[in-house]
């Protein structure tokens, strides 16, 4: 379809569906594993038995997947209107809501020109919204826990080290002089 | 960190201290770990998130000359170059993937690394452009953006917020156990009546709310933490520990009316006789003990919660304390309604330190 796969004797290869089977594949053994991990570690009794979702992984998962649904089902509209295939229509997708713009592919007909109005308003805004919320899971909240677990390691070490002279366990707010 | 620093400390302290400075070794070492972990835990932040973005950014432009070379001829720099024009989102289109997987994988990899360089910017802002963050806020303040308050001040406060480290060492020398005199804050009021007393506390208590949800979080100084730790022992045991410590010391007792407070001035704050019993009882026949130096989590130093909302809630605790005393005594004062706040105090937050 490119100029310089055009220009390459014909030859078969392996089509963008193939790769994305790889990509799927890597994704889910990674992700089977460290369910494989939690489900021996509960059984085990390293961890809880019961998962609790926080308001905020909930928002950021919901986000993420909605923002997903909104590229792969805008890619399948568009693919329909300018007649390209889905798979290049999703790359397409991406390059256009995450703002990149390269414009090796671009709507040419009217109708999809017109509806690139309201799909990239919706589709760029629902971005910010997903980043939004994986920015205040990773480091509002991530970063609390860190600074709180770090706080804890150094005054265990302080204790253990000092227990003996009690200094820093028996001292008291002095409340007599004033 | 080294820990090394921590042992080192201890050896050069005497065990049998008075309690002050007992408390003020505490207190400048809760201070230290806090300012060190906050500083360890954001540097920690950016360094994984810069090595994940560069990793991205690397190991994405490899796997894409992979894919091109076929088709396009790319050198690595080629890949790179790609792989940065869509990571700024400059997105010029000069060079872009042509083959089934360079395209597949481009989607793939641009959805990992957009959240990512996201990230990492936000950690820089905590560490490396915290500095052009002011150097910018403070040329605005002084241009286009005038505020209030004057430049001496602004550049004060600016200085002292660059850099925590000196900050805190700042505040231990301002702080010494022998210089308590001279700080206004704790020129100690001796209330002559109950009333007078819940009159301060609810003053302290106004002083502190505008303490809550200010960024930077406020965190009070060691004179501060003292002058509440007075206002938290209640009327009795205040008054008490108060001309007691003065007839000790054989000072007169310079009492003068102010604004309904009578009104006594101490030089000198360092106690200087040996360690003192903290554990008072109170009027209701509970032991009160003033342990704020602990290092465990009910220690509002090193606890999870913010200081001024820690002090505001043990303020209005022992003013509902007083208020109790007040309605008791008065026959026709009807009895106050406890909405659970001290039990909200000591048993959902464990704060169960005085009651």
């Amino acid at each position: 379809m490119s100029h310089h796969a055009a220009q390459l004797e014909l030859e078969y290869t392996w089509s963008q569906s193939y790769y994305y089977c790889i990509y799927a594949a890597i994704i889910y053994f990674v992700l089977a594993s460290f369910m494989l991990v939690n489900l021996l570690g509960s059984y085990y009794g390293y961890y809880q038995q019961d998962i609790t979702l926080s308001h905020t992984l909930r928002k950021m998962m919901t986000n993420t997947i909605l923002y997903l649904i909104t590229i792969f089902l805008g890619a399948l509209v568009f693919s329909h209107i300018e007649d390209w295939q889905y798979l290049d229509s999703v790359y397409w997708a991406d390059v256009t809501l995450l703002t990149i713009g390269f414009g090796d592919i671009c709507p040419n007909t009217t109708l999809g020109r017109a509806l690139l109005f309201p799909y990239t308003i919706f589709g760029i805004v629902w971005l910010g919204l997903t980043l939004t919320s994986i920015r205040e899971l990773v480091l509002d909240r991530g970063k609390v826990v860190m600074k709180e677990k770090r706080i804890r390691k150094m005054r265990d070490e302080l204790l253990k080290g000092q227990d003996k002279h009690g200094t820093y366990r028996s001292s008291r707010i002095p409340v007599e002089d004033c | 960190m080294k820990i090394a620093d921590l042992y080192s400390f201890d050896e050069t302290v005497n065990v049998s201290l008075d309690d002050r400075h007992q408390f003020y070794l505490t207190f400048a070492k809760a201070r230290e770990i806090q300012s060190r972990a906050l500083t360890q835990s954001r540097w920690t932040a950016l360094i994984t998130s810069l090595v994940a973005w560069l990793l991205l950014l690397f190991g994405g432009a490899a796997i894409f000359q992979a894919c091109e070379r076929e088709y396009q001829n790319w050198t690595y720099f080629n890949g790179l170059y790609m792989a940065f024009i869509s990571l700024t989102t400059i997105g010029y289109g000069d060079l872009t993937p042509t083959s089934n997987s360079g395209r597949s994988f481009f989607v793939f990899w641009s959805l990992l690394a957009v959240p990512t360089i996201t990230i990492l910017i936000s950690n820089a802002e905590d560490t490396l452009l915290r500095v052009f963050q002011e150097v910018t806020l403070f040329l605005g303040s002084i241009t286009i953006l005038p505020e209030t308050t004057t430049l001496g001040k602004k550049l004060k406060s600016m200085l002292l917020k660059l850099d925590y480290a000196s900050n805190s060492q700042k505040q231990k020398q301002e702080a010494s156990p022998e210089s308590g005199n001279g700080n206004e804050r704790l020129r100690m009021m001796v209330p002559a009546t109950r009333s007078a007393y819940c009159a301060m506390l609810v003053d302290e208590m106004l002083h502190v709310s505008h303490h809550l949800n200010t960024q930077p979080l406020r965190f009070y100084t060691f004179d501060e933490w003292v002058w509440f730790a007075k206002l938290f022992q209640g009327y009795e045991n205040l008054t008490e520990t108060c001309h007691r410590t003065m007839e000790e010391r054989g000072e007169s007792s310079k009492q003068g009316e102010l604004n309904g407070f009578s009104t006594s001035m101490n030089s000198t704050v360092c106690s200087s006789h040996g360690p003192a019993t903290l554990t008072t009882t109170t009027n209701r026949g509970e032991q009160r003990q003033l342990k704020l130096g602990h290092f465990t989590t009910t220690s509002p130093l090193m606890g999870p919660k913010e200081e001024a909302d820690w002090i505001l809630r043990k303020l209005a605790a022992t003013l509902q304390g007083e208020l109790e005393v007040m309605t008791g005594q008065d026959e026709h004062l009807i009895t106050i309604p406890r909405r659970g706040l001290l039990s909200y105090v000591s048993h959902r937050e464990g704060h169960d330190i005085w009651y």
